[in-house]
């Protein structure tokens, strides 16, 4: 199936290689290298993150009392809808799918650079772009878009949200959305195409695996929202009906189309992260994973199932097929469980090694769970109608995105940080780094659920002294004040390194994957030699021959038959 | 800024639910979702932080979110028990290698059948409550119309002729309160004159959204009399905050007098 | 993969790749993406459709389905014109490819310029009503399509006429082709649910 990376250019006239690389800020600027690519999606999603959470500690310090003015009702609605779009659109999304899987999957499955080089340049161009327009909504006379991240009809269109806020949303969007088709469908045909020999696909890595099937819900998802988004604009600025009652268009459209491509795009949000854990977990725990099919199938159901729930967002409408989009959202839980239960087992009777990266990971496991749990919960028509939009799935969502995003993503980015820079980071920093996050996280959002359950609805810039919600709202603040805290720590732990480098070696960590058989960072074209692959784990098997994989009797005949298998089709 | 509603439900809602809320209700969930054991009597189960429902469909929404709580239990100590084992138990002491397991299929089988058996007993009992829940009785005891409007709340009772709306927008808002007889079952009829709306109120542990140019009907049959808070839940813009409403219960005789003493009115809904 | 075997140069045999070029897989995973976007248009045809409960077109709404339908029929045979592009380009006929695509290029461009004048023509508007608005905007991006691939043609043609020994000529030439069946193939499910469906 695969082939020679040097051969490539001399069959399809195509060299995925990249040519020779300016140095300097035109190096940041004109590189089609995958890894100056990646690195720039990683950098520019971690600073709006910050500028997002800011927000959100705006957000908080005008829930920290009732009738509290700190900012105004409109600037309220503003903050928190750029807060949600940017966290999940421009952050969340781009920082593991632009950035570390731009980073990463050319390494781990040994080919010299993207397929599409020059259209991954363009797709962080468009992010960019899509990124920094998300902002000057701020800027317009009116204001950004207030009317949240799900931007409903008809409170969206030009007559209850005028002014160019929500024009510029609305393209930003758009923007960020063809960035990420295009870098899916990029990384799918990377994955499809520029395998190194021997690398079968059930000998891809997890995380490999994981962002295939990220690329292609995102091809499946976000040109949804492109044509919904494309009618919204025509609805603001041609005078077309497609969302309006007047003419004969239908708000709930909206809500359908946006939630078809809405529910995939949380796990778009986390089946990357999954992909993280999933390499953590071994490396420190020094064991295989377990039960590796059992898990590739399992992120396969779950994409699966994702396109068919959408309608879990839309039980109080009154308008969906309630049994049949709550049994789907119910059986989501068992793959996701079957991924929790295979991390358990992957690091049972491990040799754990408790640095930074593994105590963020179970910091995810621990999160998501909860989040996941809660899930379950609103996926039962009865008791959504009661929890529907209040605190209570404020509280769901954050744990498994914050989970997702912020506990694997930060696991991921300390593991990889020596990957990327050749340096260390300092271990006693990245654990207040994780202690602080942890404290401070489950502070806010736990009491959260509680508001909810008292009836706290969402997106509320104001509530009443005697509505029973000021001291819940207090602590939750103050959680929030105890994250920002943490993550000044990772700030400074990121400026010391820089600034006084410990190296760190090629292969820290003893990974297991090919990305830790070339140096640290990696040259240009990312390979000098590759090392045999003949199992899940070529760098481990290089480096422990006695324990290596591929002696594994199981496993050998497995692959056996899987290569039979790839040969019949 | 004057909030009626507000003022008349400290004394109702504030203390009880202050003294209530804080530390004690969080060590006790916090202290469930640890794990601590607390044996659960059948009939004295406890309400985790749950409005009760003072309707008979809250009640019964009430129940169901008591057993999916109780259920998820067992299912968190089932991911945090062994986690917690693993991190104490296998904290590294040397450099050797342990044993590369790769797989185990009974153990695999146990984590795939024994999830999906819990799913489909919660499917099932969801169907059956949601069954109850949304049902839509053909002669109920009243009909309200209910119109969710920015920033505001109409409720008529066509057979009475009577309309009570919010008056003002925004900070100096007076707001309407829907009156609802004990015991007796009304529909409402709910939509929206512009944008999206959520009819919530909180203690009927229900809420349903007021769409444009959709017509959506529930029930209700209050179980107890009492005065509740009621809000719009889905953003609606500027003062989506200050869209309230509250809901008097009163017996179904109160009510007749009630209805009698309103001034009618000739705005339909 | 990919052993792009048998390029017997200038003479019969065709070249093949027995496994498709990295530009095709990268072009069909797109129009994978692409077909979910048609796909979110048509669901919002169906769901104001089935809403509005009257017959669709609407009373008022005239539409010329003969005219639309010679259209229908040119930007098909385009098709065939490109296909026939593609297996010349396989022969190593280049000039011969060449002419192909320019009339596969001429018929694209009529199918355009006759939406043009039908757009000028109508006497509805996006405006009119939903099914004008989704008329228009149905069409409109899908004229956008066509003309994105009429645009992909003049630089084929351009790259065509540059250097002899240009490997990746006929991956693009491959390319361009799966791009234009596809615009096709939606059109028609677009001329049935816009013109035919009552
Ligand atoms: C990373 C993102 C992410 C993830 C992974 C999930 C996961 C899940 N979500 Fe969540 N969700 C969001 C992000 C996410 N969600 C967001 C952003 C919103 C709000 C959007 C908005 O309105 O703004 C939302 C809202 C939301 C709603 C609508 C709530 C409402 O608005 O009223 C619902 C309802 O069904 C729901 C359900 C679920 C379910 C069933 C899962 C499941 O996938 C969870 C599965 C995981 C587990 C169950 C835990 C592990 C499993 C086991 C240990 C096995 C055993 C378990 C059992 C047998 C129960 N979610
Ligand atoms: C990945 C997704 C993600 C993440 C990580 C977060 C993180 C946080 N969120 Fe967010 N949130 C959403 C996604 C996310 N959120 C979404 C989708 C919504 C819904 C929007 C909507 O309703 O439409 C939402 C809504 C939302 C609300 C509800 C608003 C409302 O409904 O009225 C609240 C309220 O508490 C909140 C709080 C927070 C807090 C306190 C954090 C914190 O944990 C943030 C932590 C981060 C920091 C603290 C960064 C600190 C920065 C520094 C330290 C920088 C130092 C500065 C310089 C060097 C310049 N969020
Ligand atoms: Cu009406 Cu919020
Ligand atoms: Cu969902």
């Amino acid at each position: 199936m695969t082939i020679a990376p040097e051969r490539l250019e001399e069959l399809e006239g195509q060299p995925p290689q990249h040519g020779p690389e300016p140095t300097g800020i035109f190096k940041w600027l004109t590189s089609t290298d995958h890894k100056v690519i990646g690195k720039n999606y990683m950098y520019t999603s971690l600073v709006f993150f910050f500028i997002s959470g800011l927000m959100a500690e705006l957000i908080r310090t005008q829930l920290f009392a009732p009738n509290n003015h700190v900012v105004s009702p409109q600037t309220y609605n503003e903050l928190f809808t750029i807060h949600g779009s940017i966290m999940l659109f421009i952050f969340a999304g781009p920082f593991v799918f632009g950035g570390f899987a731009n980073y990463l999957i050319p390494l781990q499955i040994g080919a010299p650079d993207m397929a599409f080089p020059r259209l991954n340049a363009l797709s962080y161009w468009l992010f960019l772009t899509g990124s920094i327009t998300m902002l000057l909504g701020f800027l317009t006379a009116s204001g950004a878009a207030a009317f949240g991240w799900v931007a409903y009809a008809p409170l969206s269109n030009s007559t209850y949200s005028p002014g160019a806020g929500p024009d510029l949303w609305i393209v930003s969007i758009a923007l960020v959305g063809f960035s990420g088709i295009f870098t899916a469908v990029n990384l799918v045909t990377t994955i499809f195409y520029l395998r190194a020999p021997g690398l079968t696909m059930f000998r891809m890595p997890v995380f490999t695996w994981n962002m295939l099937v990220t690329g292609i819900l995102i091809l499946i998802s976000f040109p949804v929202l492109t044509a919904a988004l494309i009618m919204l604009y025509a609805d603001r600025h041609f005078g077309t009906h497609i969302f309006s009652v007047k003419g004969g268009g239908v708000p709930v459209l909206w809500q359908n189309l946006f939630w078809f491509f809405g529910h995939p795009e949380v796990y778009i949000l986390a089946l990357p992260y999954f992909g993280i854990v999933t390499e953590v977990l071994p490396v420190f725990s020094k064991k295989p994973v377990f039960g590796y099919k059992g898990l590739v199938f399992a992120t396969l159901a779950i994409a699966g199932l994702s396109t068919g729930v959408w309608a879990h967002h839309m039980f109080t409408t009154g308008t969906v097929l309630l049994p049949f989009f709550s049994a789907l959202s119910l059986l989501i839980a068992v793959p996701t469980g079957i991924k929790i239960f295979t991390w358990i087992g992957t690091i049972w009777r491990g040799n754990l090694d408790f640095k930074t990266p593994l105590i963020f990971a179970i910091g995810f496991i621990v999160a998501f769970t909860m989040g996941g749990i809660t899930g379950v919960m609103l996926a039962s028509p009865p008791i959504d109608f009661y929890t529907h939009d209040t605190y209570f799935v404020v509280a769901h969502f954050h744990q498994v995105l914050f989970g997702s995003a912020v506990f694997a993503g930060f696991a991921g980015f300390y593991y990889w940080y020596p990957k990327l820079t050749g340096r260390m980071y300092r271990e006693n920093l990245g654990k207040w780094h994780f202690w602080l996050t942890f404290i401070g996280f489950n502070v806010t959002f736990l009491p959260q659920y509680l508001l909810g359950l008292r009836g706290m609805p969402r997106r509320i810039a104001v509530y009443g002294p005697s509505d029973g919600f000021t001291f819940l709202n207090e602590i939750s603040t103050f959680g929030a004040y105890l994250t920002a805290i943490a993550f000044v720590i990772f700030l400074y732990n990121f400026w010391i390194s820089w600034r006084k480098p410990i190296p760190a070696g090629d292969n820290p960590w003893d990974g297991h994957t090919l990305e830790w058989a070339t140096s640290s960072p990696p040259p240009s074209h990312n390979f000098h030699k590759l090392p045999p692959i003949r199992s899940l784990r070529p760098t481990w098997d290089m480096n422990h021959p006695e324990h290596a994989d591929w002696k594994h009797h199981q496993d050998e005949t497995a692959t056996k038959k899987v290569n039979e298998k790839e040969k019949a089709l | 800024m004057t909030r009626e509603i507000r003022a008349e439900l400290t004394s109702h809602n504030d203390l009880k639910v202050r003294s209530k809320l804080r530390l004690g209700r969080l060590v006790k969930v916090g202290g469930l979702v640890l794990g601590s054991s607390i044996v659960l009597g059948a009939c004295n189960l406890p309400s985790f932080a749950i409005y009760k429902g003072a309707t008979t469909q809250g009640r019964d929404t009430f129940h169901l979110f008591q057993l999916f709580t109780i259920i998820s239990i067992p299912v968190l100590l089932s991911v945090f028990v062994p986690l917690l084992w693993a991190i104490v138990r296998y904290r590294k002491k040397d450099d050797s290698i342990p044993k590369q397991t790769h797989t185990s299929i009974p153990v695999e089988v146990t984590y795939t059948v024994i999830p999906i058996l819990i799913v489909v007993f919660l499917f099932i009992v969801t169907v059956q409550v949601e069954n109850k829940v949304t049902a839509v009785s053909s002669h109920p005891n009243l009909r309200v119309n209910v119109v969710g409007f920015q920033w505001g709340w109409k409720f008529n009772y066509p057979a009475f002729n009577v309309t009570k709306v919010t008056q003002g927008v925004g900070g100096s808002s007076v707001y309407p309160q829907l009156v609802l007889p004990e015991g007796e079952t009304t529909t409402i009829h709910l939509t929206s004159n512009d944008v999206v709306h959520g009819f919530y109120i909180p203690q009927f542990d229900f809420s349903r959204y007021a769409l444009p140019g959709v017509n959506n009907y529930f029930d209700f049959t209050p179980n107890q009399t009492g005065t509740f808070i009621g809000r719009c839940s889905q953003l609606c813009g500027l003062y989506h905050s200050e869209m309230l409403f509250s809901v008097k219960v009163v017996t179904p005789s109160q009510f007749n007098t009630w209805i009698s003493q309103q001034s009618h009115s000739t705005i339909g809904a | 993969m990919a052993q792009a075997v048998v390029a017997a140069k200038g003479g019969r045999e065709p070249i093949r790749f027995n496994k498709p070029t990295i530009l095709g897989v990268g072009t069909m995973v797109w129009l994978g993406s692409e077909m979910m976007f048609f796909s979110g248009l048509f669901a919002a045809y169906f769901t104001i459709r089935a809403h509005d409960g009257k017959p669709w077109p609407p009373a008022g709404i005239h539409l010329d389905v003969l005219q639309a339908g010679i259209f229908t029929a040119i930007l098909v045979l385009s098709s065939v014109t490109m296909q026939k592009a593609v297996f010349e380009a396989e022969h190593n006929r280049l000039r011969s490819a060449k002419r192909w695509i320019v009339l596969t290029f001429v018929m694209g461009g009529l199918f355009v310029t006759n939406q043009a004048v039908e757009w000028h023509k109508f006497t509805f508007g996006p405006q009119t009503n939903a099914y004008g608005s989704l008329f228009y905007l149905m069409s409109g991006l899908h004229g956008l399509h066509v003309i994105l691939g009429l645009v992909a043609m003049i630089f084929l043609l351009l790259r065509m006429s540059g250097k002899s020994n240009d490997h990746g000529r006929l991956a693009v030439i491959q390319s361009v082709s799966y791009y234009w069946h596809f615009v096709d193939l939606v059109w028609v499910a677009l001329y049935a649910c816009l013109f035919l469906l009552h």
